[in-house]
């Protein structure tokens, strides 16, 4: 073992104290200044703040350029100083606040403040270089996973007297939710949503797994054409206790064209919406999620399809929300809205995603929001 | 998210929740939950009285322990849920396998 007094022959013909090639791996940890874009298009990038001035603005010939009308060409200068970070207002026109406050002239940023250029919102960082590059590589990994989840999602569908589109919006640490739909025949539709329980790539993986599992048919002994079926056998296949500990919820139906009847089951997951004219109708049906207990029961019912009625299916992402006010909101709320946007027109999972960030006040998710919305546009030949 | 238990003379252990069972609550409470759900424990009851919300990650740590008393021949019971919380626990069907209870005299 090396001492701290020895002397350790490096290969490359140069000597280093060994007190020193030793504290490599228990020195304080190096940290770095950073200032973090909370907001906009540059959200989640990282410029490093060191001795080198770095001036922000809209023109091209600064250090940051941001494409912002809100900014001035040369909005502020931003520097290390004697272990400090400072910023100076460069005479800019909106001016540059620093936790709400304007600045006069150059002010020291605290670490955890918020500096506001323009429309932009950027944190005062000061973090373990190890730990921001790390942090980096996960976001890398969970961006990428998200960009997997969304190539298996179906495109929005309109033949046969149905159209179905749909809005998905991964939660910051990438959920469990898939979707998808398609025919298993001529005349029979199979729609389903689930969403696996946590976060992060595993949670979407698993969720894809699932997903082919059932969009391309590969249970064994399996009638697709049968919710109840398809639920049990994936109970059977997918126990947490094989699957690290991971189970799912999940809403099931198979439309049938030829009848206008609706066959579905439920594992745990909220009730889909049925709107025919002014009413409302939840489908749900009594079944645990799937994963948690082996041989637990599931039970088809079906639902008779009127000319123009509208079926929502979602996650619970899309009403487990809190309000500005700090209220829980809750599902109900959530059925009440979709009646009233039975009149209108515009995609009514686009107008949800808009109610509820209107209602919460925000654009990064906690969990994944999932809605699907099926129009039977008219009957049947 | 904070925890608290007591054990009463006829070795049923009252657990008590208090916050939100959400990703972030249960990574608070999740060690120290299972630990009380030692070989020697049969019957829990769980009082949620003051927890204000139930995510997924909740559902698999009550389900988890619910099956851990089911394999000490003994019960999990949830006392007094709240509102949201009751509808949560309804909507993943699990009342069948972990019983709710209005009163610890009905828990008993």
């Amino acid at each position: 073992m090396t001492t701290s007094d020895e002397w350790i022959d490096d290969p490359d013909g140069t000597f280093v104290i060994g007190s020193r090639a030793l504290s490599a791996t228990s020195s304080p940890r190096q940290r770095t200044h950073y200032l973090l874009f909370t907001n906009g298009p540059e959200q989640g990038r990282r410029i490093e703040i060191n001795e080198d001035p770095v001036v922000i603005g809209r023109s091209h010939e600064v250090d940051i350029t941001l494409q912002d009308t809100g900014t001035s060409k040369r909005h502020c200068r931003v520097v290390l100083r004697n272990a400090r970070v400072r910023v100076t207002d460069l005479g800019s026109t909106n001016g540059t606040y620093l936790d709400d406050k304007k600045l006069e002239e150059t002010a020291i940023l605290p670490p955890e403040s918020f500096l506001e250029i323009g429309s932009h919102v950027l944190k005062h960082e000061f973090r373990d270089r190890a730990e921001v590059e790390k942090s980096d590589q996960i976001s890398e990994e969970l961006e990428t996973a998200q960009k997997y989840v969304q190539s298996v999602l179906p495109p929005p569908m309109n033949e046969k007297g149905i159209s179905i589109e749909w809005t998905f919006v991964p939660s910051s640490t990438l959920g469990g939710d898939s979707f998808g739909y398609h025919w298993i025949d001529d005349d029979s539709l199979a729609l389903y949503l689930l969403d696996v329980s946590g976060h992060g790539v595993a949670a979407a993986m698993h969720s894809v797994s699932v997903l082919n599992t059932i969009r391309h048919e590969s249970l064994p002994h399996t009638d697709f054409l049968d919710p109840q079926s398809v639920l049990t056998k994936l109970n059977d296949v997918f126990q947490m206790d094989e699957h690290g500990g991971v189970y799912f919820t999940l809403w099931y139906g198979v439309y049938d064209i030829r009848t206008r009847q609706l066959t579905y089951s439920v594992a745990g997951h909220p009730a889909a919406l049925l709107a025919t004219g002014q009413d409302m109708r939840q489908l749900k049906t009594k079944g645990m999620p799937i994963g948690l207990y082996p041989g637990a029961p599931y039970r088809n019912e079906t639902a008779e399809i009127d000319e123009f009625a509208v079926l929502y299916v979602f996650s619970d992402g899309v009403f487990e929300v809190r309000t500005i006010q700090g209220a829980d909101w809750s599902f109900g709320e959530l059925q009440d809205k979709l009646l009233h946007l039975r009149q209108t027109e515009a995609s009514h999972s686009g107008e949800i995603l808009k109610l509820v960030e209107n209602l919460t006040g925000q654009r990064k998710w906690e969990d994944d929001f999932t809605i699907f919305t099926v129009r039977f546009t008219s009957r049947t030949q | 998210m904070e925890l608290q238990f007591e054990d009463d003379e006829n070795k049923i252990r009252t657990i008590t929740l208090t916050g939100r069972l959400d990703t972030a609550g249960v990574a608070q409470v999740e060690v120290r939950f299972n630990a009380l759900m030692g070989p020697k424990t049969k019957n829990v009851i769980l009082n949620m009285t003051c927890v204000e919300f139930l995510s997924s990650m909740g559902i698999r740590m009550l389900v988890t322990a619910a099956r851990t008393c089911h394999r000490h021949h003994g019960k999990l019971v949830i006392l007094s849920p709240q509102a949201l919380v009751a509808e949560a626990l309804e909507t993943a069907s699990l009342t069948d396998v972990i019983p709710i209870a209005a009163s610890v005299a009905e828990a008993e």
